[in-house]
């Protein structure tokens, strides 16, 4: 054999060690079956862990979101502009939505803030204090909103109104003591003692009304908890809306159809500047986008500890691994295993560890996960919690894993790579 | 030709230090059986050790045909070890996790052979040391002697130069020595050179050269009489 003729840093070299650390990486986790597959779950764990800590947190605020969504805004909400007391030119509007086909249903509504007062036949005497509430009045088409919102779903107690129901009022939880919620607004006291076909007084654009409780409107949003109810017709003579200006439109587009671009549309079109066109996170309040962020974070701090965690767990099982297995490294260099070759076996189990499970994750997330809490949401005080995940996100957070879990399974593999082979097989 | 010059090799401990040996020369030239002997704690490992290029030496310099050990890579040194070097270990130095055919496979796999070429060879170094038929057995279920009888066909298998056995008997009964020894006898005479470190001296004639490491050098001892053991089984 001529020693000329040897090329150490061939190409083929190479080629062989990378064939060699697969060799290797194979036949490791054919024998250790059980440990591979151990170790195939505990990514699996890690990896849920890494997605739905911060997809359950996100998921708080896209349940709210959705919740708003489905009872409230609809997909795509039309509002005054500002300092317009309502949207210009509200029936040619609403007869241009009526052209749309795919504009499924739309609900036209008038809004204003006024006083709810109730138990006002005790209070007899100068000192007794009112049971009064500022509340949100909201004039509906009954018919147009349950199809556009299905408001009447969220009727807890009572009956749904019906567009004859003059002088008969839906309240929000939020406003009576006995549904009291966490989050009345500060400074307001709920009305006690009131409820289904209790009798109210209602004091809007200094206009006194009673009405007659027809039902409970409970939702997960404040903002329809702290909202009063009743048929559009009363509401508009109320406020003297000669001009039927509504001062907001709920709009649902056809299943499968795209609401950004139908929102588009109405931009360009005739009815584009008669008011504020918004879609999904355009039309929500400012805090909504302060709680996705800091829950974001949060969830980002807490996936991210996980991920610590299990890149230490992988580390020490590399490490632990690698220094059982010293003697066997030892041999394997010294029958001509490039060091490369056995790193590069380790390497490839925690690839493949990682890998699988995190595709294992994925699939476990979309296809069983994220469908059961959608189908069974978290039942917050505020919000119906869903799990909120993209799958970009996933699919990212994947990749980070990887990397991590590629750079935990390197380094104890390179550590006990450096000492003299001799030192390994002697196991000095 | 597997050569050292002015090899030293020195063990620090702390504040002590023990220098196993110092300007030591060895050359084995090809088709030689050269056995080094020598008791316990000699260093004779040790130099089989700097011999294969697994240990580095304090002074002086290893070469095999020709590439000085020290010059080279950390693979370099891999490849020249996998190309010109086999090795038998005492306690056999197999892969527990892989059948007595992947332990052998595995060196011609990091020669370039595909994974059926490789099997095919490893099957016939299996088959020249009697265990053909044991090929997927893992380690673990074959008994001491056929474990170093492995270990033998791994380090055959893909032709090396050079057969560096540290004590290969050493944890061995009496006839399964004598069956690795003969077959050590059979390997040399198709034309491997082997230095074999041992201190039975019933191996000793199998050797063309014999050298005992003592007080930190090489003395050639080649002509001994032969134990009435070997004269009885015709080693």
């Amino acid at each position: 054999m001529d020693p000329r003729s040897m090329p150490p840093s061939s190409f083929r070299r190479t080629w062989n060690t990378i064939r060699v650390g697969f060799f290797l990486a194979n036949r490791q986790m054919l024998a250790n079956k059980g440990t591979s597959i151990l170790i195939v779950v505990v990514m699996i764990l890690t990896y849920l862990n890494l997605l739905m800590v911060s997809g359950l947190l996100v998921g708080i605020v896209d349940g709210l979101r959705q919740e708003r969504r489905d009872h409230y805004t609809g997909d795509i909400m039309i509002v005054q502009h500002d300092r317009k007391n309502a949207i210009l030119n509200s029936p040619d509007t609403i007869s241009y939505l009526k052209t749309l086909p795919l504009i499924t249903s739309f609900s036209p509504r008038y809004k204003t803030t006024g006083i709810i007062e109730g138990n006002y036949a005790e209070k007899i005497t100068e000192q007794d204090t009112p049971d009064v509430i500022i509340s949100t009045f909201i004039g509906i088409d009954p018919t147009a909103e349950d199809a556009t919102t299905g408001l009447s779903h969220l009727i807890v107690e009572g009956e749904y109104l019906r567009p004859t129901d003059y002088n008969q009022i839906l309240i929000g939880t939020s406003l009576l003591a006995r549904y009291k919620t966490l989050t009345a607004l500060p400074g307001t006291i709920p009305i006690p003692k009131v409820g289904v076909g209790d009798k109210v007084r209602i004091m809007l654009n200094g206009i006194e009304r009673e009405m007659t409780v027809k039902g409970i409107v409970a939702s997960k949003l404040e903002e329809i908890n702290l909202s009063a109810y009743m048929v559009d017709a009363q509401l508009r003579a109320m406020l003297g809306r000669t001009n039927r200006g509504v001062n907001e439109i709920a709009v649902r587009v056809a299943p499968g159809a795209s609401a950004p671009t139908i929102r588009d549309q109405l931009k360009r079109s005739p009815i584009g500047n008669n008011g504020l066109i918004l879609y999904g996170r355009d039309s929500e309040p400012s805090f909504f986008q302060d709680f996705a962020s800091t829950f974001g974070q949060l969830g980002t701090i807490l996936g991210s500890t996980g991920l610590v965690i299990s890149f230490i767990a992988v580390f020490i099982l590399v490490f632990i691994n690698t220094v059982t297995h010293r003697r066997s490294i030892g041999i394997l260099q010294a029958i001509g295993v490039r060091p490369g070759g056995i790193e590069i076996g380790y390497v490839a189990q925690s690839s493949l560890f990682s890998s699988l499970g995190a595709v294992i994750g994925i699939a476990l997330n979309f296809m069983l996960i994220e469908p059961y809490f959608v189908a069974h949401p978290i039942d917050f005080p505020f919000s119906n919690g869903i799990l909120s995940v993209s799958i970009t996100e996933a699919w990212v957070k994947a990749l980070v894993l990887y990397i991590a879990i590629m750079c935990a399974s390197i380094v104890p593999a390179r550590m006990i790579m450096r000492q003299e082979i001799v030192d390994a097989i002697l196991g000095r | 030709m597997l050569e050292a010059r002015n090899l030293k090799k020195q063990f620090a401990s702390g504040e002590s230090s023990l220098i196993v040996f110092e300007h030591l020369d060895f050359v084995a030239a090809e088709g030689e059986f050269v056995i080094i002997t020598g008791r316990s704690g000699s260093g004779k490992s040790t130099l089989l050790y700097l011999l294969g290029l697994l240990d580095t030496p304090n002074e002086g310099v290893v070469s095999i045909d020709g590439f000085v050990g020290s010059t080279l890579s950390r693979n370099a040194r891999s490849d020249l070890r996998l190309d010109r070097l086999g090795y038998v270990f005492q306690d056999y130095g197999l892969m527990a996790e892989m059948s007595a055919l992947d332990n052998v496979v595995l060196p011609l796999i990091m020669r370039g052979k595909s994974r059926a070429e490789a099997k095919e060879l490893a099957r016939a170094a299996l088959d020249r040391v009697g265990l053909g038929d044991h090929a997927k057995y893992r380690p673990s279920k074959l008994s001491g002697g056929q474990q170093q009888r492995v270990s033998i066909a791994r380090a055959i298998a893909h032709n090396p130069s050079y057969i560096l056995a540290d004590e290969p008997t050493a944890n061995l009964d009496t006839t399964s020595a004598l069956e690795i020894l003969s077959m050590f006898r059979a390997i040399h005479k198709a034309g491997s050179t082997i230095i074999m470190v041992t201190h039975e001296r019933e191996s000793l004639s199998m050797a063309t050269r014999v050298l005992e490491l003592k007080q930190g050098q090489l003395v050639d001892v080649t002509h001994i009489p032969q134990s009435p053991l070997q004269q009885m089984v015709g080693l």
